[in-house]
């Protein structure tokens, strides 16, 4: 090229890049970044929930079946209950692999236990709780049946286990791990009231008029926002500069929980729900203080 | 606990996302040259900037990112002057020159100006942002002897010798 040709090229691209930014502007591009990021995550999660047919509501079955008075001498739900009420036996398992699919399916349902000891209304719960683990079971098979026809890796994973067994409550659940690009995983827990023999809600561990879902919130929100404090990895959705409304508020009726082995409430929600999808699951245990007056006191 | 499972982060949108945060100006300037307008070029970059990361699981390899969002942004720069024809041309184009460009120098500007949109797109990506041909191929999702053409005409208009260009 020659001399005075590259002089004008140079001129040219001086004038062009005489052109910047400001840092208000630069601002702003993160912005739109920040908010094509959200934006990405969501429609991912909605995809994922099409895709599995909007599991989104209570995942938790929890049975609480009646064990009481000749148990009572156990402390509560640190041993466990032999000849419970119930037992769970595999009867469902699917295993598939080929280059590109894979599934590990391995579900148990539950039936009472004709060693253990009879609660009215256990048979009904059984009966329940089986129709739902059966019913998100086959679904997601049929799902990864029909998906193994489009291109691409795909993987499922669904397990079931008993999470607790103790004087009160009996808790199960199911998980389900959906592995496409990305992985995702929905669980469902039961926990069953041992001394109805029914499954219960969140609202059954509590008095009535509690305010237990602002009691449970506020502890939420203080928890993440000290992981967040602790650890710069943990991002919960909260406090958020941009796109408040998409903020945790409040815990609802419908939110999934469980009793854990120390009769803690534990909090749970699947990815996506309270926080970024690289996340995971996450979950809360409620301190036992926080709520302590106005959980549903055991009967003597 | 959750947290031992914090999932690695897409490895396409953080080639676009690193992209958009260091190369933000080049953008800018593009849709500068186009609509003269700080606002105007602000809204297409911003929004070229969200479509990129929203869209970047479509991405085929984080290689291609750097092409891919000036592809992005062009495409935004087009749709805003084909709504431009469309609505009534407002606003006085602002043309800055400085005392010290010469005559010949704002010829020269206004040749480059008043180039076909993909003309003048060649010539910036080709010497401003110092892409190779074939990158500016996949830009413009043409093959490399259109480009090759259009970067001819553009140099005729800005009355400079076409150099065999060995890519």
């Amino acid at each position: 090229m020659e001399k005075k040709d590259k002089e004008k090229l140079d001129f040219l691209k001086k004038d062009y890049e005489s052109v910047r930014m400001n840092e208000e502007q630069i601002h702003r591009i993160h912005e739109a970044v920040e908010r094509g990021k959200k934006e990405k995550m969501n429609l991912k999660w909605d995809k994922y929930l099409r895709a599995a047919g909007a599991v989104a509501a209570a995942a938790l079955v929890i049975f609480a079946l009646p064990n009481s008075s000749e148990k009572a001498a156990y402390a509560m739900g640190n041993v466990p209950v032999f000849g419970g009420v119930f037992r769970a036996v595999t009867f469902r398992e699917y295993h598939y692999e080929d280059e590109k699919h894979v599934a590990d399916v391995k579900v148990s349902k539950l039936e009472t236990n004709p060693e253990g000891k009879e609660v009215e209304g256990a048979k009904n719960t059984v009966d329940e709780v089986n129709a739902d683990l059966e019913k998100y079971t086959e679904k997601y098979i049929r799902q990864f049946k029909a998906d193994m026809k489009k291109d691409g890796y795909q993987a499922l994973q669904i397990s079931s286990e008993k999470i607790l067994e103790s004087e009160r409550y009996f808790v199960f659940k199911l998980t389900v791990v959906q592995t496409e690009a990305d992985s995702y995983e929905v669980s469902r827990f039961y926990t069953i009231d041992l001394n109805t023999g029914k499954r219960i809600g969140l609202a059954d561990l509590f008095e009535k008029d509690s305010d237990y879902i602002g009691v449970i919130s506020e502890n939420i929100k203080t928890q993440m926002r000290e992981q967040m404090k602790s650890d710069e990895n943990v991002d919960y959705w909260l406090d958020s500069e941009e796109f408040t409304e998409d903020d945790f508020q409040s815990i609802t009726e419908e939110t999934k929980f469980y009793v854990n082995a120390k009769d803690e409430v534990v909090i749970c929600f699947d990815e996506g729900e309270v926080a970024p999808m690289y996340m995971g699951a996450v979950e809360f245990v409620i301190p036992a203080d926080v709520v302590r007056d106005i959980r549903v006191k055991p009967r003597a | 606990m959750a947290f031992s499972r914090i999932k690695k982060q897409d490895a396409k949108e953080e080639a676009v996302e690193k992209l958009l945060c260091e190369k933000y100006n080049s953008y800018y300037r593009m849709a500068m040259s186009y609509v003269h307008n700080e606002a105007d070029a602000m809204d297409i970059v911003q929004e070229g900037a969200y479509k990129a990361i929203k869209n970047s699981g479509s991405l085929k390899e984080p290689a291609f990112a750097g092409t891919w969002i000036y592809r992005i942004m062009l495409n935004e720069v087009y749709r805003f002057l084909n709504d431009r024809k469309v609505i009534s041309f407002e606003g006085e184009v602002s043309e800055k020159i400085s005392y010290e460009d010469r005559y010949e120098n704002v010829d020269l500007k206004r040749a480059l100006e008043n180039m076909p949109v993909k003309d003048k797109a060649v010539i910036e990506l080709k010497y401003f942002e110092e892409l190779k041909l074939d990158e500016i191929a996949s830009v413009l999702e043409e093959n490399v002897s259109t480009v090759k053409s259009r970067l001819y005409r553009g140099l005729k208009k800005l009355r400079i010798q076409m150099q065999e260009e060995n890519q």
